[in-house]
């Protein structure tokens, strides 16, 4: 296993066990970074398409997505403790669980090959669990933000095996809708949170 | 003490008197129904453009991105001019309703941008836009429930699109393993040299999951019910008759490119997902206590029948095409009668609600001929979708699903008229008067009721043509 894949592998997993959302915003900040990490390491030559792709991992995904969240969070006082997944023994076994069946589909699959090594699709694969796990056991919308926004990483990570680029505008485009879902994301926790309530009409007033 | 007056015990205080005429209507709705109506416009004059791809192959116009955008733009255009009467109706509306007029326009840009693309990957992000630009018109009520429905809504939602990514990557990775060139074009994708491979299977298999979230197929349904119970009418009218719609046509566009290779993949898929959610949609239809949540689950079951249909393709195919332009037009004007039913009767349930054909003629005869055209009773367009659909089941042997598929529409016809049918003849209740209509309140459920009547009586050639067309794209004869 690559050393980044092996980081992204600690950085999946860490905020699992920890249930405090700084650490899982510093997770998702991680993951952007090694994203682009391993983005470069693939590089052959930079180009316009490839420059766009490097800033939505690395900037995006690795800075200002974390950072939004991280600053929304704070203001709004969320308290330290944030579950990622229950934090009990049988969670943190399913968890594990999961990271092994993610392991043997790589390996047993047959999918994995040229450009995309089993290690690479076992990881991808155990984020993308991960994610969907999260999902499903937790009904907090932060932690399912954390769960979303996993997935999102995970399949970034798919791609990375490709040596597809979308043109520049697909690419810009993907990258609008990923700060736009973020800061979508951020508008329903201030709201959940009771900080700021937009004026809506009386309710005998439908529309 | 009769059952009227026990009903209206139960009720809050009647609707408030209707406004002046006077009232000026705000600007931001004036443009937005212009606009609307301009792109409805524009829409039928594609008509005139030959099939192909225009600005550098970025738009695509071929039969199904015509016929899903008039589809997609007379009905916003109707929804528009809607939004309009209830202005002239409930001015009080005037001081919060620039947000969602706003967001409304967004909407069907990006809803029309996303019919339009040649690239699958910039039709995904416009759905996407659609979505995010969704969740303030679901949320505008403000209440609790809203803003929750509005919260499983964008989960979901981006649930379902990121599993249609995946598939993406996973169709990339196949034509990347058996040399092809990788591209997103549509008709570069429909030509490539696909292996039918293990990733372009997981592929076409993930982007179908995805979409079918988008349309409220099982197993990601949840949402549906919800979001159409707690939006506003308005709302649940565009992302029933256009939103779903322009998840439709991501899905057809799929169906597409993976029958050039292979006619029969993922039939299995989309038949077993159709009568799985048609089941469920009918035990949600028997135990609903609300008219838009019994809504939402019937648009689940229409859902149903066309997932089965496209998986059948061959005859079925133009059954489905059918279905689907009769279906937007019944849940429009289901909605938005709907909405006007709420307003009037200050209710959501459907026990309050009596007496629709007294109380509100003009509602009450449009909701009437909706539920009519929900059921699939003749002569409405849905009908016919469903007799086709239905012969192309037995036409393939397939007798389960056939006995599946009529079971569930028998219970659903059943649940759906024991609840509808009282809203609409039960006993009236007094102490309501009855409101004055403005004509452009009406004049888009007119529109929607004779193009509902012409789709099951008589299609003009050049229709049916088109009509033909998509079908025969998504594997018709």
């Amino acid at each position: 296993m690559s050393l980044p894949l092996l980081i992204f592998m600690v950085v999946l997993l860490t905020p699992l066990v920890t249930a405090t959302w700084r650490l899982s915003v510093w997770g998702l900040a991680f993951q952007g970074g090694l994203l682009a990490w391993m983005a470069v390491g693939r590089l052959h030559e930079l180009s316009l398409d490839s420059a766009i792709a490097l800033g939505d991992l690395g900037l995006l995904r690795g800075l200002v997505a974390p950072l939004i969240l991280y600053l929304v969070l704070t203001r709004l006082g969320t308290p330290e403790r944030v579950e990622s997944i229950p934090a009990n023994l049988l969670s943190w076994t399913m968890a594990g669980g999961l990271v092994l069946v993610a392991f043997r589909f790589a390996q047993q699959s047959g999918l994995a090959g040229e450009g995309l090594g089993a290690t690479h699709l076992a990881v991808a694969t155990t984020a993308l669990l991960l994610g969907f796990f999260i999902l499903a056991t937790r009904r907090e919308p932060l932690s399912q933000i954390f769960g979303l926004l996993r997935i999102e990483n995970a399949i970034a990570l798919f791609e990375l095996a490709s040596a597809h680029e979308p043109p520049a505008p697909v690419r810009l485009a993907l990258s609008g809708i990923y700060l736009a879902t973020v800061l979508t994301f951020v508008s329903f926790l201030v709201r959940f949170s009771g900080r700021r309530n937009p004026s809506h009409p009386p309710e005998e007033v439908l529309l | 003490m009769t059952s009227a007056s026990t009903l209206s015990g139960a009720l809050p205080a009647p609707a408030p008197a209707p406004a002046p005429a006077s009232t000026p209507v705000p600007w931001s709705v004036v443009a937005f129904a212009a606009g609307a109506v301009l792109l409805a416009m524009a829409a039928g004059a594609l008509a005139l453009v030959p099939d192909g791809t225009l600005l550098n192959g970025t738009v695509v116009v071929d039969a199904t991105s015509r016929l899903f955008l008039v589809l997609i733009d007379v009905v916003g255009a109707g929804i528009a001019l809607y939004i309009w009467g209830r202005l002239h109706a409930e001015p009080r509306l005037a001081e919060y309703i620039a947000g969602w007029v706003g967001a409304a326009a967004l909407f069907l840009v990006f809803s029309n941008l996303a019919v339009l693309s040649n690239h699958l990957l910039l039709g995904w992000a416009f759905l996407e836009a659609t979505t995010l630009a969704a969740v303030p018109l679901i949320r505008f009520r403000g209440t609790k429930a809203s803003l929750d429905a509005a919260w499983r809504y964008l989960v979901f939602s981006g649930l379902g699109l990121a599993l249609v990514f995946l598939g993406f990557a996973c169709l990339a990775r196949s034509l990347e393993t058996a040399g092809a060139a990788v591209s997103f074009e549509l008709e570069s994708l429909a030509r490539a040299r696909a292996t039918g491979d293990g990733w372009w299977r997981l592929g076409i298999a993930l982007t179908v999951l995805g979409y079918g979230t988008k349309l409220g197929l099982v197993p990601m349904f949840a949402w549906l019910p919800d979001t159409y119970d707690s939006a506003p009418p308005a709302t649940t009218s565009l992302l029933a008759a256009v939103q779903s719609n322009v998840a439709l046509l991501g899905l057809v566009r799929v169906v597409q490119i993976a029958r050039v290779h292979d006619s029969d993949l993922v039939s299995f898929e989309l038949i077993a997902l159709g009568v799985a959610t048609m089941v469920v949609a009918s035990f949600g239809i028997i135990v609903s206590t609300r008219y838009k949540r019994l809504l939402g689950y019937a648009s689940m079951n229409h859902a149903g029948v066309i997932a089965i249909g496209l998986g059948l393709g061959g005859e079925a195919a133009y059954g489905v095409v059918v279905y689907v332009v009769s279906n937007a037009v019944i849940k429009a004007i289901l909605f938005l009668s709907a909405g006007k039913i709420q307003a009037h009767y200050r209710s959501e349930e459907i026990k309050d609600v009596s007496g629709l054909v007294k109380q509100l003629p003009y509602s009450g005869l449009f909701f009437m001929v909706g539920t009519f055209a929900l059921l699939g009773l003749p002569p409405f367009g849905s009908f016919v979708g469903e007799l086709i659909i239905m012969s192309g089941l037995v036409g393939r042997e397939l007798f389960v699903v056939f006995v599946a598929f009529a079971a569930a529409l028998t219970v659903s016809f059943v649940a759906t008229g024991r609840s509808m049918f009282p809203m609409i003849w039960g006993t009236s209740r007094p102490g309501l008067d009855r409101p004055r209509i403005p004509f452009l309140a009406v004049l888009p459920k007119f529109i929607f009721v004779a193009l509902l009547l012409a789709i099951g009586l008589y299609v003009p050639t050049s229709i049916n043509e088109l009509f033909r067309q998509v079908a025969a794209s998504v594997g018709g004869r």
